[in-house]
């Protein structure tokens, strides 16, 4: 601020500076070139300039008559200048000064009157016309002024006050009734009135414009512009012909609604880039009110949250902004903004949704309205959430101002987004979306299960016709091992929706279930009558869940069945055939889908098996592996997604890559590199990470740049993940930084999707995607020693600790301590029991006091590592203690415990 | 959101049946064959504010839809087509 008043300052002297100059110059130079300029200055409308050249040339002695005239104009064009300005008054007391420099009327110039007289009155100006006309001829300009001067004062009168030889009078009678009905904006009626004007008559360009209006409202412009083009400067109404040449928009007068809006946003626009948010509040203030005069404040709010978007490229920060919204909106219509564009942006999601909610009351004053937008929102929420893989755990929220709102009750971060969506269904349950979306979530524990199911239940009524509630319930019930319910629930899904496809595949699925239950049970008669009736209903989705059945059914079955009497009993030999014979009906992609389903289901599932069928089984995996090159990318990565979580209670697990990989090393050479990362992820999923490195080293050099980067983030993810890299953000941030900005948005998706597999400072850094963080530190010690001290043998050299029971304020940094602490206590049972609070204490301190806390995964694995080697009874001691847990104590374990106590957090 | 208002030249906050009304009297009048262009900005103009769940999630998320807040903040001031107004001399000399 000191510094643009400095600057002003600076600016004023310079410019005095110049003018002062400049006088001294004008002071010597000779009459003539005085005259020159003055003239100069004149033709160049430089009024001022020109008055003080031509009044210095009369000091010097230049003849007034020569001057004064030129003195005069200078003055007039003054005069018009101030008028310009609204300085009515200055502009009054150079007229007067002009006055003292008019010449004689026989050296007046028709302009030079017309300009002199402007602002006189029309009786003033006939007097000076008719002393004009006295000295001079008539002057049509001075005309075809007084006339424009008669129809916007409609002085009739004053035409008998004019000098018989103008003709004025004998053509104003049409004008009379012309000028009422102009003046009404009847513009039609107007021009008819004035027909009977000449051409060559002084109100003819009355007639010409009144043309154009009639053209303007029968919006024909180019016809407005033809009139307006014919009618002289001199007409009294020229300002308006010349506003309505440029731009019929300029005259506010003549629209209703908004008119010249690009204009006005893009003045916005620039008033927002330059800072200049006073402006901007004004000009967004009469947009709002011209777009919607009764409700300018919705309008107001609503070009307020389009303006946001302009935060997003840095057009505007968002500290300004939110002065701006400040500025222009009531306070509780600000609070609400602010909170409405901080959920946009979701930086803390709970607490962000929370503060919307607060706030929904006053968007939506109808109850009814609000309750629905409340859910809606909830919903965009959870979606959000769930689709941008955020760590429901690490989200912050003031439960007490907050859970009412979001529907959280439970203490449970795995529940917290299944509840928002319950709380949504509860307030808006016509909403289908909020089932679908419940149906989606992630269900891990027992609870979540049963509040999915409880929404479903809900379904059911809400949706009569619906088969879907009865096909997620039955997904549901099979997770739970709930056979019978399943069953039943799937049976109302056909009455529901008896040719639904859907409703015919979960049909079948739920068949094969019970056909595979029955081989467990060696019940084949049951599994092969299941079998034939899935086989029967099965469509193309479902066909190679069929036939792997089938296959399996038949190297199940030893000849028992006289269903297959006649037919080649599998065994050991036969496998291949049994297998060729079952899927020569499929595709080479079926084929390959259902031997891989087939190998993923049998292992570890049937010790009594010979070991050759599996070896047979590989190898005819192997042989229809051959026409994967023959597939397209698209198809390559659909085999080795995941199976769908509905035949999840069919296969022993839904991850299918490792089967493939191990089988078809060469297969990730036929993916594209637009389908390599979707590829990535889902070897990283299922942590074949070997796999994957290979495939980016193999490809990273030839990617192009956009999939170069990404290769290059997962590299080091991976590196970090098999322990390859310890904790380095300095290779994280180098490939942040060589990402263009239009490509930091998928890598900053992949940093979060990957985070989930990632401990410690790492996680927090993908999940934040902020790797200039420092590494926070593991721990008291850390200034001295790195975390790889920790496998040093003789880190853990320790001196006299013989006391295995500990105090409060005892810390056991030595494992051989600890473990020994453990073992005590394991020999005997009751004391185990009873002290588990206390072993689970003495282990979280063992972690903060050897520096383990926020340490990665797989710096504690090393550590649990060389302690068992040590200690060959540890994972005994340790499994034993984790069986003892119960799910409270659970709860309250730090991941690192978990890590020791289950392998992982 | 407003410019759903306005394109089909409606108050804001009317009823549902005004809307539905209106909607049909502008399809009438610029049909697929007349003017694909103005029928195509009426109907989908006419989705957005259909029904009050509609309205709500516009008024909700109509600024995250918006794929160029510039654009979207003129055709805010194209929706609502101005409309000439007949204006007297005297009011045109005021304004010029």
């Amino acid at each position: 601020m000191i510094h643009e008043k400095f600057m002003a300052s600076k600016k004023k002297k310079q410019k005095k500076a110049r003018k002062k100059k400049s006088h001294l110059n004008i002071k010597n130079v000779s009459l003539p070139q005085l005259i020159n300029h003055g003239k100069q200055f004149l033709e160049a409308g430089r009024a001022r300039d020109a008055i003080s050249s031509l009044k210095l040339a009369i000091k010097k002695g230049a003849p007034t008559d020569d001057i004064n005239p030129m003195l005069f104009r200078a003055y007039l064009l003054r005069e018009s200048q101030l008028r310009q300005k609204g300085m009515n008054v200055e502009a009054n007391s150079i007229h007067c000064q002009a006055a003292t420099f008019m010449p004689a009327y026989d050296k007046l110039s028709d302009m030079d009157l017309i300009a002199f007289m402007k602002c006189a009155s029309i009786e003033d100006f006939i007097s000076a016309y008719n002393r004009y006309i006295g000295e001079n001829s008539r002057s049509s300009a001075i005309e075809q002024y007084l006339a424009g001067q008669f129809l916007i004062h409609r002085q009739w009168d004053m035409l008998d006050n004019l000098d018989e030889r103008v003709p004025l009078k004998k053509d104003a009678a049409p004008v009379f009734r012309a000028a009422e009905l102009m003046h009404s904006g009847d513009w039609e009626t107007a021009l008819a009135c004035l027909k009977p004007v000449s051409r060559i008559s002084s109100f003819a360009p009355a007639r010409l414009f009144c043309l154009a209006m009639v053209c303007f409202y029968n919006e024909d412009d180019s016809g407005m512009q033809r009139a307006l083009s014919m009618i002289p400067d001199e007409f009294s109404i020229y300002r308006v012909v010349k506003k309505l040449k440029k731009n019929s928009a300029d005259l506010a007068c003549l629209w209703e609604g908004p008119v010249n809006t690009e204009k006005r946003v893009a003045e916005v626009l620039e008033h927002l880039k330059k800072k200049r948010f006073k402006d901007a509040a004004g000009q967004l203030r009469s947009i709002a009110e011209l777009i919607c005069p009764d409700d300018s404040d919705r309008a107001i709010f609503h070009l307020l949250e389009l303006v946001w978007r302009f935060t997003w490229d840095n057009t505007i920060d968002d500290y300004e902004y939110f002065r701006l919204i400040r500025r222009l909106l009531p306070e509780n219509q600000s609070e609400l903004l602010t909170a409405k564009t901080e959920f946009f942006e979701f930086e803390q999601p709970l607490i962000n949704t929370g503060q919307y909610l607060m706030h929904i009351d006053t968007e939506f004053p109808d109850r009814e309205h609000a309750r629905i937008a409340q859910a809606l929102i909830l919903l965009h929420a959870v979606e959000k959430i769930h689709k941008e893989n955020f760590f429901v755990q690490s989200l912050g929220c003031d439960f007490e101002l907050h859970g009412p709102v979001l529907g959280i009750t439970s203490d449970n971060p795995d529940e917290f987004i299944v509840e928002m969506t319950l709380k949504a269904i509860q307030l808006d349950p016509e909403n289908r979306r909020g089932y679908e979306l419940l149906a989606n979530l992630p269900r891990y524990t027992r609870q979540t299960k049963k509040l999915v199911e409880e929404g479903l239940i809900k379904m059911l009524d809400y949706f009569p016709d619906d088969p879907f509630p009865c096909l997620e319930l039955s997904t549901i019930y099979y997770e739970k091992n709930a056979f019978r319910k399943a069953e039943n629930i799937l049976k109302e899904a056909m009455k529901r929706a008896p040719h639904d496809s859907r409703v015919i595949d979960r049909h079948v699925i739920s068949l094969l279930i019970s056909a595979d239950n029955s081989i467990k049970r060696k019940k084949l008669h049951l599994a092969s009558r299941d079998i034939e009736k899935a086989d029967a209903l099965s469509g193309k989705a479902t066909l190679p869940l069929v036939v792997e059945k089938q296959i399996l059914f038949q190297i199940t079955e030893q000849g028992q069945l006289s269903l297959f009497d006649g037919k080649v009993v599998a065994g050991a030999g036969n496998v291949l055939s049994v297998i060729d014979r079952a899927v020569a009906h499929l595709s080479p992609f079926e084929q390959i889908s259902t031997i891989a389903m087939l190998i993923l289901d049998t292992t570890g599932r049937f010790p009594e098996w010979d070991k050759k069928i599996f070896s047979e089984l590989d190898r005819a995996f192997r042989h229809y592996a051959k026409s994967i090159k023959n597939l397209s990318s698209a198809h390559i990565v659909s085999l080795l997604k995941p199976l769908s979580k509905k035949v999840r209670p069919l296969t022993r697990s839904r991850h299918i890559a490792g089967v493939i990989l191990e089988r078809s090393k060469n297969i990730l050479k036929h993916v594209d590199d637009a389908d390599i990362i979707p590829v990535l992820d889902i070897l990283v999923d299922v942590e074949l990470f070997k796999p994957a490195l290979d495939e980016i080293k193999r490809r990273i050099k030839n990617a192009g740049e956009r999939v170069k980067v990404l290769l290059e983030f997962y590299q080091v993810v991976i590196r970090h993940l098999t322990e390859e890299l310890f904790t380095d953000l300095k290779a994280f941030q180098k490939v942040k930084d060589k990402t263009p900005e239009s490509d930091l948005e998928p890598l900053r998706a992949a940093s979060r999707r990957l985070a989930k597999h990632a401990s410690g400072p790492l996680k927090s850094a993908l999940e934040s995607f902020d790797f200039i963080m420092p590494v926070p530190s593991f721990g008291p010690m850390d200034d001295m020693i790195s975390p790889f001290d920790l496998f040093e043998d003789d880190f853990f050299m320790d001196d006299d600790d013989d006391d295995f029971f500990m105090d409060d304020d005892e810390e056991y940094d030595d494992p051989g301590d600890f473990v020994e602490f453990l073992e005590v206590m394991k020999r005997n049972p009751g004391v185990f029991k009873s002290q588990l609070d206390t072993i689970i204490k003495a282990l979280e301190h063992f972690i903060d006091s050897t520096g383990l806390r926020g340490a990665p995964d797989f710096l504690i694995k090393g550590l649990i590592k060389t302690i068992r080697k040590e200690n060959p009874n540890m994972a005994d001691t340790f499994s034993t203690l984790a069986s003892l847990l119960d799910k409270k104590r659970l709860k309250a374990l730090s991941s690192e415990a978990r890590i020791f106590l289950f392998g992982k957090a | 959101m407003l410019s759903s208002y306005f394109i089909l030249g409606l108050d804001l906050d009317v009823a549902d049946e005004e809307i539905r009304k209106r909607y049909l009297e502008l399809i009438k009048q610029y049909t697929p064959e007349k003017d694909p262009n103005r029928f195509q900005e009426i109907t989908s103009a006419y989705e957005q504010i259909k029904t009050p769940r509609a309205r709500i999630r516009g008024k909700l998320f109509g600024a995250l839809s918006v794929s160029d807040a510039e654009e979207a903040l003129l055709s805010i001031g194209r929706a609502r087509t101005p409309v000439r107004r007949r204006a007297g001399l005297k009011e045109l000399l005021e304004d010029a």
